[in-house]
C-alpha cells in the first residue's frame, strides 16, 4: 500500500470544510461512543476469589476518542475488552457503554480480533463477509452491496471483493475484518491487538488506515496493544494497565499533531519523550 | 476450464493411475494360476471373458441397478438422519453430553451383527438392505459433520456472539456453510459403507442384486462368472466413489 493511495479522490470528498476531523454523531443521542468503567472485577472461573484477573479497574472513554490500552502480557487487556463488549460479564462494578449497562454485546459496537480466523468466513469472498455483518445488523438487502462496498473502499481494500480470505494476504485480512466492522457503523469499535502479526510496514500502513477512518467517522476506539510506539503513535490516551490483578497505573495524554505521520511523527521531541516515559513505567511494573 | 470439468479430469486421472495397480495384481493372480500356487480359482483368462458375456446380459444391469438403488436410499436417509443429529451436537455442548456415549457406543456396534436382528423385524427384502446400509452410513457423516460444527462453534464462538446472531441465523449462516465440505466428504465415506453393506446382506439373506448374484454363481459353483462379478462389484464402488469424489472436490470451499 503506498501513501498516495491514501489520498484517493474517492475519499478526499468525504472531509467537509477544510474540517480535519468530520463526526456524523452530531444526530446521535447523547453519551453515544462513551464508555465508563467503575470499580470492575473478574476473575476466570475456577480461579479463587482474591485472585481476580482483573480488580478495582476505573477508567473511561469520551466520544470519539482514540484510547491505548498497554501493559505486560498477560495482564489481562483481553479480558478487559472483552468485558467491555459483553462477551463475559464482571464479578464486580459496572461498565457502560454508550451510557447504558452492558448486559452481552451492545448494539453499534464493533470488535476486531487479532486473528482473522476467528472473524472471516473462509467461503465467502470479500464482499460477502462485509455482508455477513449487514445481515446481522438487519440491514436492507438492496443497501448492502453499496454498505459493504463503501466500506471495503474505506480500508484501501476496493478491488477484491471477489476474493476469499485463503487468497488474501495477512495485512488484507486485518482490511477486511476492520471493513466488516466498521460496515454497520458502530459507535464503538474494540480492537485486540489487531496489528501484532503483521511485518511492521504493513502495520504502518493500517495504523494509517484505521486512523483515517477513525477520523472521518468519529467514533471512539479502544486499541490493546503492546507495542508502546503503536499506542502513543495511535492515540488521544495511552492507559497502561499493571499485572496481578490488572488496574490502571497511568494514564498519559498524547498531544502530537494530527494527522500523524510514520515518519515525522515518530521522530518528533514528544513522541520519543512519550515512548521513554512510558518504557520507563512498564519496566518497573 | 470450469471447475466441475478440472475436477473430474483430475478424478478421472488418478483412478487411471490406480488401474496400473489393478494390472500389476492381475499378472501376480495370472502368474499364481499358471504356476499351479493357488488351487481351486480360474484364471484371468477364464474371468475375463465370463465377465464380457455378463456385461452383455441384463441381469447384471438389473442386479447392478437395485444394488446402487438400496445404497443410494440407504446413504440419503442415513444423510438427512447424521446431519440433523450432528448438528445438533456440534452446535450443543448439552446435546453432546445428553447422545454422545450412546453415539460411540452404537458406533461401534458391527452393520453385520445387525443383519439378523433386521431380517426378523423387516423381513428378506429392500427394507433390510436400506437398514442395514443406513446404519453403516449414519457414521461417517454423523461424526464429520459433528465435529466440523463444534469446531465452527469454538472458532467463531465470540465473532457470532458480537454479531447477535440468533441461533436460527447461526445455523444458515455459519454451521450450515462451514460444514459442509467436511459433510460431503462424510457422505461419500458413507456411500461406500453402504453399498459394502447391501452386497452382504444380498449375499446373505436377500435374494436380489450384485450379492445375490455372486452368491448364486459360487452356489452354482459357475467360479469365472462368481469371480466376474466380485472383480465387477468392485468397478461399481470405484465409479461410485470417483462419481463422489468428483462432486464433491466441485462443492468444497477449502
Amino acid at each position: 500500500m503506498s501513501m498516495r493511495t491514501r489520498l484517493a479522490p474517492a475519499l478526499a470528498d468525504t472531509h467537509l470544510d477544510g474540517e480535519t476531523k468530520v463526526t456524523d454523531r452530531s444526530a446521535a443521542p447523547e453519551g453515544t461512543g462513551s464508555i465508563k468503567v467503575s470499580g470492575v472485577g473478574y476473575g476466570y472461573p475456577g480461579v479463587r476469589t482474591g485472585q481476580r484477573v482483573i480488580d478495582d479497574l476505573e477508567f473511561s472513554v469520551r466520544p470519539g476518542e482514540f484510547v491505548c490500552i498497554v501493559g505486560p502480557s498477560g495482564c489481562g487487556k483481553t479480558t478487559l475488552l472483552k468485558l467491555l463488549s459483553g462477551l463475559i460479564a464482571p464479578e464486580a462494578g459496572s461498565i457502560l457503554v454508550n451510557d447504558e449497562a452492558v448486559s452481552g454485546p451492545p448494539e453499534n459496537l464493533g470488535f476486531v480480533f487479532q486473528d482473522h480466523g476467528r472473524a472471516l468466513l473462509p467461503w465467502r469472498n470479500a464482499v460477502r463477509n462485509v455482508e455477513f455483518s449487514l445481515e446481522a445488523a438487519r440491514v436492507p438487502r438492496r443497501r448492502r452491496k453499496d454498505m459493504a462496498r463503501d466500506a471495503l473502499r474505506r480500508v484501501h481494500l476496493p478491488d477484491v471483493e471477489n476474493l476469499y480470505p485463503a487468497q488474501m494476504s495477512g495485512g488484507m485480512q486485518q482490511r477486511l475484518q476492520i471493513a466488516r466492522a466498521l460496515a454497520a457503523t458502530p459507535s464503538v469499535l474494540l480492537m485486540d491487538e489487531p496489528f501484532a502479526a503483521l511485518d511492521a510496514l504493513t502495520r504502518f500502513a493500517l495504523e494509517d488506515a484505521l486512523l483515517e477512518v477513525w477520523q472521518e467517522l468519529g467514533l471512539t476506539v479502544v486499541f490493546v496493544t503492546h507495542d508502546l510506539d503503536e499506542a502513543i503513535y495511535l492515540a488521544d490516551r495511552v492507559i497502561v494497565l499493571r499485572r496481578g490483578p490488572a488496574h490502571v497505573v497511568r494514564e498519559v495524554r498524547v498531544d502530537l499533531e494530527r494527522p500523524r505521520d510514520q515518519g515525522r511523527t515518530r521522530a518528533e521531541k514528544d513522541f520519543v519523550a512519550l515512548r521513554y516515559e512510558l518504557f520507563e513505567t512498564i519496566r518497573t511494573l | 476450464m470450469s471447475r466441475t470439468a478440472s475436477g473430474l479430469t483430475a478424478a478421472i486421472r488418478s483412478s487411471l493411475l490406480g488401474l496400473v495397480g489393478v494390472a500389476g495384481l492381475t499378472a501376480v493372480w495370472a502368474g499364481a494360476v499358471a504356476g499351479g500356487l493357488i488351487d481351486g480359482v480360474p484364471s484371468p483368462a477364464e474371468v475375463f471373458p465370463a465377465l464380457t458375456d455378463q456385461l452383455q446380459a441384463s441381469e447384471l444391469w438389473r442386479a447392478t441397478g437395485h444394488t446402487l438403488g438400496m445404497t443410494a436410499a440407504a446413504t440419503a436417509i442415513a444423510t438427512v438422519v447424521a446431519v440433523l443429529l450432528g448438528t445438533a451436537v456440534g452446535m450443543s455442548a448439552a446435546m453432546d453430553r445428553l447422545l454422545g456415549s450412546t453415539i460411540n457406543t452404537l458406533r461401534f456396534v458391527p452393520p453385520v451383527a445387525l443383519i439378523p436382528v433386521v431380517l426378523l423385524l423387516m423381513g428378506f427384502g429392500p427394507g433390510s438392505e436400506i437398514a442395514v446400509g443406513a446404519f453403516a452410513a449414519l457414521w461417517p457423516v454423523l461424526l464429520n459433520v459433528a465435529s466440523a460444527t463444534s469446531d465452527l462453534r469454538h472458532r467463531f464462538e465470540d465473532m457470532t456472539k458480537i454479531e447477535r446472531l440468533n441461533p436460527v441465523r447461526k445455523l444458515v449462516t455459519v454451521y450450515v456453510p462451514g460444514a459442509l465440505p467436511a459433510t460431503i466428504t462424510g457422505v461419500r465415506l458413507a456411500a461406500a459403507l453402504a453399498l459394502i453393506l447391501v452386497v452382504a446382506i444380498e449375499m446373505l439373506a436377500v435374494p436380489q442384486g450384485l450379492g445375490h448374484q455372486l452368491r448364486f454363481a459360487g452356489d452354482a459353483l459357475q467360479l469365472p462368472t462368481m469371480y466376474a462379478y466380485i472383480l465387477w462389484t468392485g468397478v461399481v464402488g470405484l465409479l461410485l466413489n470417483t462419481v463422489l469424489l468428483a462432486g464433491e472436490r466441485r462443492l468444497r470451499w477449502t
